[in-house]
């Protein structure tokens, strides 16, 4: 085995030069011959029949090379769980921005004046915008046909207005209340909020001449757009070639298709190349934010801390489609009991139709709107039995050999290690005295998620080596699964690139989501270079007369322990396998996902779950509140974060960082405001993201303990960082000021309204 | 369509545009280079950003023909030949950067700000870039690569980063 040197290691990312040139070319900077560009015609209305379309006088505006409409495509209804979707409306518009007509033509101004032009008539219905008004018995329904919408898991359960319902019941609840000493009931809400990537959705789509049709398109998952894309335009898979181009920011936002299908039937009905963009106001208009959630919590516990029941309801806005919705209220049902020894556990969330626009993923789907609430009730908790916030999380915080209330057992557990972690760094037991300052701690509990991973490697005649694989690089994952591969073969970085990626030639990939990239694809790379290298060193023992287990490789040379000037070039064994045979030096590999075991007795409704082992991330917020002008000024914020090893340092911390930084925004100014079902951020209401001078100080320590199922010992980082941040940010303005804001985001206009309230 | 004249990074221009173009447009379009970004067509996130005269500007919200006569400079005039900016150098080494579509503007809006003030403080780093937005790294990696340019900067004589 070679030193380890490559990992661990701050390289640059492979792609730096590109990117600071502004060389890289993102879906939007391709202009190709002919290219038209296309435009789509939304629904003004939140719900209403469509009665007729008329595109007529469209199409004879001079410049219009084609018009597209639901009767263009085939008749079906998709989605990744439930069934519901047509990629253009079909007889009923459901929300504001809903996508109705499309036109391709030679220029924008030509393919705008053209949608003006085509004539849709709606019967108007009537409109529910607050899901609780969606869940009573007489409300309208959203989507009458749903009890004939397909299911993707058999165990979706949908109904009137829900389109999916998740339980998790563990023990005996009524036992666990009646026994408690004490008991809390809050009720939390979290806003819609948007990932807010800064590369707007585009798409160019060809058609070749077999038929076959190509898009460029910026996504996580390539394989996943190629299949919903052969499906809603009713054709063979291998007719439809993703190419996988450089993703400008995604967190979950473009894990779906949304003008790729559009854009490819309208490449098909033109015969020319097309491509799309989405400006910011369909951005939001129709994006797939992160959902908006109401949660009931109730939580028994005795006076020395112990949690012993915990009760919850959460309602998740899911919007006019069901998207993820019950992914998300799923994962809910899993976070809501927190990494917390509770033995009596009975919670419920609804994912339910609104006439708003869809909501999806977003980073840590069903993560933060959980944790928010049951972090902030930790230290309500902890307040009201007079014991630190710290030593309640560790009385009740789980531990190697507990098992989830869903029955997924915990193994290498570092939750209490970190929250020690946390309290050092910080300095805890001295907290700062000055006035109005405060400290806040969360924990949070997120997973590395495992699904179908593959890669194939190849050494060339000249020793260099190229990878093939379907993950795209959204988070800087390409340079550490090139440090993974140049450390286990012993060449140098530079000898090692990964290949583009389209859906033809790169084996499959999940998608780069999921906290999972780095984990599962270095994992077969790790492997496939280990299988390059006892290749190359059984021929190069040929060349030097040696015996293989007395070889090495290190920087593209092999030579013979203990005597290195014995050796040859790394190149000069691969040549020779050209020579002798032919070559090929190829490895292939796969991960083949999984989840951890669960317990269906514990469980009602979908259960989705990708988590192969837990993290636990645990941040502190150190904040000064103005209590005049309800102003927080964030001070500090630590990020405890358990990486178990981190193969790029700066791709590690810089994922951290970004997530934090995401964290603020929720947990203080972000909000889609939403009135009537009209979106009114960003034109008029701004979108309040943070800038660079919203941002604290951020200590980002990393817990490299190597207990990690990835290579080197490595677990997912991606969306674990957004998690904790803003019940952290919560519970240090109520050590601040001692006011408790149970809604998201936490506003000036609301401290302000809650130490008047406190005041009377 | 009026014919404008434009300078940028060093080559003259001229281009007939409709009144209603922006400068931004001219850039991507007519020009083709697309190391400018569009991010929000509403100068907002500051992804268009690049010089005019030696001042930032959201090239999105710049009429074509105001900027008629102008001296524009665009990422893509920032390295000499095969030498980087030591901004762009600097962002590289301290991973300021993410997904990059954020990224020709904020070097813009740091080249700005460090030929304006060669010594910025940390409150001023901050103001500097705060029209320049980035959802990927939380902005603290491009703080350490703005520092560290600055360091650079000063240390060469002709405040490129070299000798």
């Amino acid at each position: 085995m070679a030193k380890s040197s490559l990992i661990g290691k701050a390289i640059p990312r492979v792609d730096a030069p590109g990117k600071v040139l502004g060389k890289t070319e993102y879906v939007m900077d391709l202009k190709l011959p002919g290219m038209l560009e296309g435009r789509i015609l939304r629904s003004p209305l939140p719900h209403a029949e469509i009665l007729s379309i008329d595109t007529g006088r469209a199409e004879k505006l001079p410049g219009v090379k084609a018009v597209v409409t639901a009767v263009d495509f085939p008749d079906l209804r998709y989605g990744h769980l439930v069934e519901d979707q047509t990629i253009l409306a079909r007889d009923r518009v459901r929300y504001v921005g809903e996508r109705v007509a499309a036109v391709a033509a030679v220029d924008l101004e030509t393919a705008e004046e053209a949608l003006d032009l085509i004539r849709v008539e709606y019967r108007e219905l009537t409109p529910i915008f607050d899901p609780l008004e969606a869940l009573k018995p007489d409300a309208p329904r959203i989507h009458p046909e749903i009890d004939r919408y397909g299911v993707v898991f058999a165990s979706i359960i949908k109904y009137g207005n829900v389109c999916s319902i998740s339980s998790v019941k563990r023990g005996n609840v009524d036992e666990g209340f009646a026994q408690a000493d004490l008991i809390f009931e809050d009720t939390f809400t979290t806003p819609m909020v948007h990932q807010s990537c800064t590369e707007p959705h585009a798409v160019v789509a060809q058609v070749e001449p077999s038929g076959k049709v190509v898009v460029w398109t910026a996504t996580p998952a390539a394989f996943k757009f190629r299949d919903g894309l052969a499906e809603i335009l009713g054709m063979p898979t291998n007719m439809v070639k993703v190419i996988a181009c450089t993703v400008g920011g995604s967190f979950g936002a473009k894990n779906d298709l949304r003008l790729d299908p559009i854009c490819a039937r309208l490449a098909q009905k033109s015969r020319r190349i097309v491509r799309m963009t989405m400006d910011r106001e369909e951005e939001f208009a129709d994006g797939n934010p992160r959902h908006s959630s109401i949660i009931q919590l109730k939580t028994g516990v005795m006076r020395d801390g112990r949690i012993v029941a915990r009760w919850a309801r959460m309602v998740f806005d899911t919007g006019a489609y069901t998207e993820f919705g019950p992914a998300v209220a799923s994962e809910a049902t899993k976070q809501i009991s927190g990494p917390y020894r509770i033995p009596n556990v009975e919670v419920e969330a609804l994912a339910v139709y609104t006439n708003k626009v869809s909501c999806a993923c977003f980073r840590a789907h069903g993560g933060p709107e959980p944790t928010f609430a049951y972090e902030s009730q930790m230290d309500i908790i902890a307040a009201g039995l007079g014991i630190d916030p710290i030593e309640l999380r560790l009385k009740n915080a789980v531990a190697d050999g507990d098992i989830a209330p869903t029955g997924e057992p915990y193994r290498k557990v570092s939750l209490q290690a970190n929250l020690r972690r946390a309290a050092a760094h910080v300095n805890w037991d001295s907290k700062p005295q000055g006035k109005n300052r405060g400290l806040g701690i969360a924990v949070g509990q997120w997973h590395t998620g495992g699904r179908a991973a593959s890669a194939i490697v190849k050494m060339d005649e000249h020793g260099k080596v190229f990878i093939s694989t379907g993950c795209v690089d959204v988070t800087g994952s390409h340079t550490s699964l090139i440090q993974i591969t140049a450390e286990e073969l012993g060449v140098p970085l530079a000898d090692v690139q990964i290949v583009p990626i389209d859906t033809d030639s790169a084996p499959f990939d999940a998608s780069s989501s999921g906290t999972r990239s780095t984990h599962n694809v270095g994992g077969v790379l790790r492997r496939c270079a280990g299988q390059i290298r006892e290749q190359v060193l059984t021929l190069a023992a040929e060349i030097l007369e040696a015996r293989r287990d007395d070889l090495d490789i290190e920087d593209g040379r092999i030579f013979v322990k203990g005597t290195p000037e014995r050796g040859i070039p790394l190149a000069r064994a691969s040549r020779q396998a050209f020579r002798a045979s032919g070559g090929p030096i190829v490895a292939s590999g796969a991960y083949p996902g999984g989840a951890l075991p669960t317990d269906p007795q514990a469980l009602r409704g979908l259960c989705f779950g990708t988590a192969v082992e837990f993290i636990h991330p645990v941040q502190v917020a150190e904040v000064e509140v103005d209590p005049e002008t309800g102003q927080v000024t964030l001070h500090r914020l630590t990020a405890i974060e358990d990486v178990g090893k981190a193969i790029n340092p700066i791709c590690a911390t810089g994922q951290i960082e970004g997530g934090v930084v995401q964290g603020i925004g929720y947990a203080l100014s972000e909000e889609i405001v939403c009135q009537n079902g009209v979106i009114l951020n960003p034109c008029g209401v701004p979108y309040l993201q943070p800038t660079a001078r919203d941002v604290p100080q951020i200590d980002t320590v990393l817990v490299e303990d190597g207990q990690g199922s990835g290579p080197h010992g490595a677990k997912g980082i991606g969306e674990a960082p957004i998690i904790p941040t803003a019940p952290a940010i919560a519970n240090a303005i109520y050590d601040a000021i001692g006011v408790r804001i149970k809604s998201l985001p936490i506003t000036a206009e609301k401290i302000v309204a809650a130490i008047r309230e406190s005041a009377k | 369509m009026k014919s404008i004249k434009l300078e940028i990074n060093g080559v003259q221009h001229e281009v007939e545009v409709a009144p209603w173009r922006t400068l931004l447009e001219v850039i991507r379009e007519e020009l083709q280079m697309t190391g400018t970004k569009e991010g929000c067509g509403l100068g907002e996130c500051g992804a268009c950003s690049v010089l005019m005269d030696g001042k930032t500007v959201n090239s999105c919200l710049v009429l074509a023909a105001e900027a008629n006569g102008k001296r524009i400079t665009t990422i893509e005039g920032l390295a000499q030949a095969e030498r980087l900016h030591p901004i762009q150098q600097s962002f590289i080494d301290n991973g300021g950067f993410q997904c990059g579509f954020c990224t020709p503007g904020m070097i813009m809006s740091t080249k700005v700000m460090l030929d304006d003030n060669p010594n910025p403080t940390d409150d001023e780093i901050k103001k500097g870039i705060s029209g320049n937005l980035c959802r990927c790294t939380g902005y603290a990696k491009i703080f350490d690569s703005i520092r560290a340019a600055k360091v650079a900067m000063a240390a060469s004589s002709d405040g490129r980063g070299g000798a």
